[in-house]
């Protein structure tokens, strides 16, 4: 009993406490954003997509931009392939955080290339898994593959969740205009999906524990096994590859480890979502995400199997060639930033 | 010293086992010619073609007659007359590099003499134990020795030290790096196990496979050392989880490959 961690337990309960009081706040502001969203800013699948992915540029991360694409679905904002096309734009972008913090390390003096390739890596990584899956998804749902798929919670957890949030969710619509709710909202499930990283316990792990985890090869299934297990647990890519970290003194991970671990990562990366699609009560959102998740399983598997050296080498020379040079890594922003905006523009 | 040599009717073999006899008399040591057959028919037929003769599956059999016997290296040839089944469960040799104890050299080149050998090291136990085979091998030839070391690592996270990730091997010698140490280690065993002349280091940065395929091709080395963990079979969580390169060097590197199994 001395081991438990109390402040983390409280620090848990306050952030699931506000992940659902946020998600409810979404849900009630969302409804009056939806004629605006239509209007203004998505318009098609390829608008969602591009919106998803600078959305998550905006707030350094891609998960409170996924919850917030099924509000806005709940909300009949968008259509469902908008709102598939807008959380896997979230996933593009949200390993923009990583990028950014190997380029504060290279203007502090270090290697550019060294400073940068963990960010190329995770954002090169997602992209490549993530296209081909936007076709996998749009297949999915075009045939209605999970449909039937209809997860019951129980109504009496409804009702609680209703008696404990409906005041407080009626308290500010009462004095606040619907949008600045969804803002509210908005700003109420970021901090809560940041406490629920805080919460985590802490990983003073020596490398014997885990056999000398972050310095064996392991084969790339293990690796993506390890990267899909521990996001469950974390349900963010970031910070569950920052376990791996103390796991070698020096912070090194060996790039035949990464990369399928991030591929891994990436699949259960969305649980939160998947329990915000639930909060929502509304089985098409629940659909959105599970075809989501199977969609990049069904091309990363494959990879994995059939085409992984092929596919690490290629991703290996690409972080090489951008990272060579500032005019190559200047493309690439360019590029990175330039097609969601393009997609922003489809009409 | 006692050395293996397996044959299995083939010239390939013959060849092989040639090599191993020729190894055994630079070094002093006493070559043993060994025949697996699958039949005790076959046993009668082929009598007088090995000095030792077996019944059943050539791994297992060569396996035992190894610990059985005492031998300190094991040589066969890459394949086998088998090339079709082969493709289904892998070589003997691969098979038999997997699961040795004892040290194996697989035969790929019968006719080209030992004039350098390139020793790789992953940085642990198994990479000290190989350096000192390959320094055995170097002082039996009177080859050259590499000992290379590949970083693969990359950083993540606000400790890792980004500069030494891309250290030569002089410069993580000088400064004392994990890697520098073990390189001037490994330097010292094949040293002390006979290695004469200059023992030359180099640390190549990429994915490990990749690197060392590489450096074979750039230093056209003769014979390629490489270090491994000892897996035992009532351990079989640990091979599956880890990802055996000294397997895939015995597969994809088109020369000599000494396979040194370290048991901890």
């Amino acid at each position: 009993m001395r081991h438990i961690n109390w402040r983390k337990i409280g620090i848990f309960i306050l952030a699931l406490f506000l992940f659902i009081l946020s998600i409810q706040l979404l849900k009630s502001g969302a409804k009056v954003l939806a004629p605006f969203v239509g209007r203004w800013a998505v318009h098609n699948a390829y608008n969602a997509l591009g919106f998803g992915w600078l959305f998550a540029y905006v707030v350094l991360s891609g998960s409170p931009v996924a919850a917030t694409t099924l509000t806005l679905f709940d909300a009949g904002a968008i259509d469902q392939l908008s709102a598939f096309a807008m959380i896997s734009g979230s996933r593009l972008g949200a390993s923009l955080i990583v990028l950014l913090i190997g380029f504060v390390y290279s203007l502090r003096g270090h290697d550019r290339r060294g400073a940068l390739a963990m960010g190329l890596l995770s954002l090169l990584v997602t992209a490549v898994v993530y296209v081909p899956a936007l076709g996998v998804g749009y297949w999915l749902l075009q045939v209605r593959a999970f449909d039937w798929l209809h997860p019951v919670v129980g109504s009496e957890a409804f009702s609680l969740v209703d008696m404990i949030f409906d005041p407080i969710v009626g308290f500010a619509t009462a004095y606040l205009p619907r949008w600045l709710v969804f803002l509210v909202g908005f700003g109420v499930l970021w901090y809560s999906l940041n406490l629920i990283d805080q919460a985590l316990p802490d990983f003073k792990l020596k490398e014997s524990a885990f056999s000398g985890l972050a310095r064996l090869l392991y084969r790339p299934i293990v690796t993506f096994g390890l990267g899909l297990a521990v996001t469950v647990l974390t349900m963010s890519v970031s910070v569950s590859l920052a376990i791996l970290v103390p796991l070698s003194v020096r912070g090194y991970i060996r790039r035949e480890n990464v990369i399928p671990y991030i591929m891994g990562a990436n699949i259960t990366t969305f649980v939160d979502t998947l329990i915000a699609a639930l909060l929502l009560n509304n089985p098409p959102a629940f659909t959105v995400v599970l075809v989501q998740m199977v969609s990049v399983l069904c091309v990363s598997l494959p990879i994995l199997i059939f085409a992984y050296r092929p596919y690490e080498r290629v991703i290996l020379r690409a972080v090489e060639i951008i990272g060579a040079s500032q005019r190559n890594l200047a493309v690439f922003l360019l590029v990175i930033f330039g097609i969601p905006i393009l997609l922003m523009c489809v009409r | 010293m006692k050395f293996l040599t397996c044959v299995e009717g083939s010239q390939a073999a013959d060849e092989a086992a040639q090599i191993g006899e020729g190894l055994a008399k630079l070094a002093g040591a006493e070559a043993v010619r060994f025949r697996v057959v699958e039949s005790q028919r076959e046993a009668e037929r082929h009598r007088g073609t090995a000095s030792l003769l077996r019944v059943g599956s050539p791994v297992q059999e060569i396996l035992a007659e190894a610990e059985r016997g005492n031998f300190d290296l094991i040589v066969i040839g890459a394949h086998t007359r088998h090339r079709l089944a082969e493709m289904f469960v892998g070589s003997t040799a691969s098979r038999l590099a997997k699961q040795s104890r004892i040290p194996v050299l697989v035969v790929k080149q019968p006719h080209q003499t030992t004039k350098s050998v390139l020793v790789c090291t992953g940085g642990e136990a198994p990479g000290g134990f190989c350096a000192q085979w390959g320094g055995r091998v170097a002082a039996w030839t009177g080859a050259s020795l590499t000992i290379l070391h590949v970083m693969s690592q990359i950083a993540f996270g606000a400790k890792s030290n980004l500069d030494e990730l891309d250290d030569t091997a002089e410069e993580a010698i000088s400064q004392g790096t994990r890697e520098g140490k073990h390189l001037q280690s490994a330097v010292q065993l094949a040293q002390e196990a006979g290695a004469g002349g200059e023992v030359k280091t180099k640390i190549r940065h990429g994915l490990v496979l990749d690197e060392i395929l590489e450096e074979v091709e750039a230093g056209d080395y003769d014979l390629v050392a490489i270090g491994a963990h000892y897996v035992p079979s009532n351990d079989p969580l640990r091979g599956l989880l880890l990802d055996d390169i000294a397997d895939q060097i015995v597969n994809q590197c088109p020369r000599n490959v000494l396979v040194v199994r370290y048991k901890q």
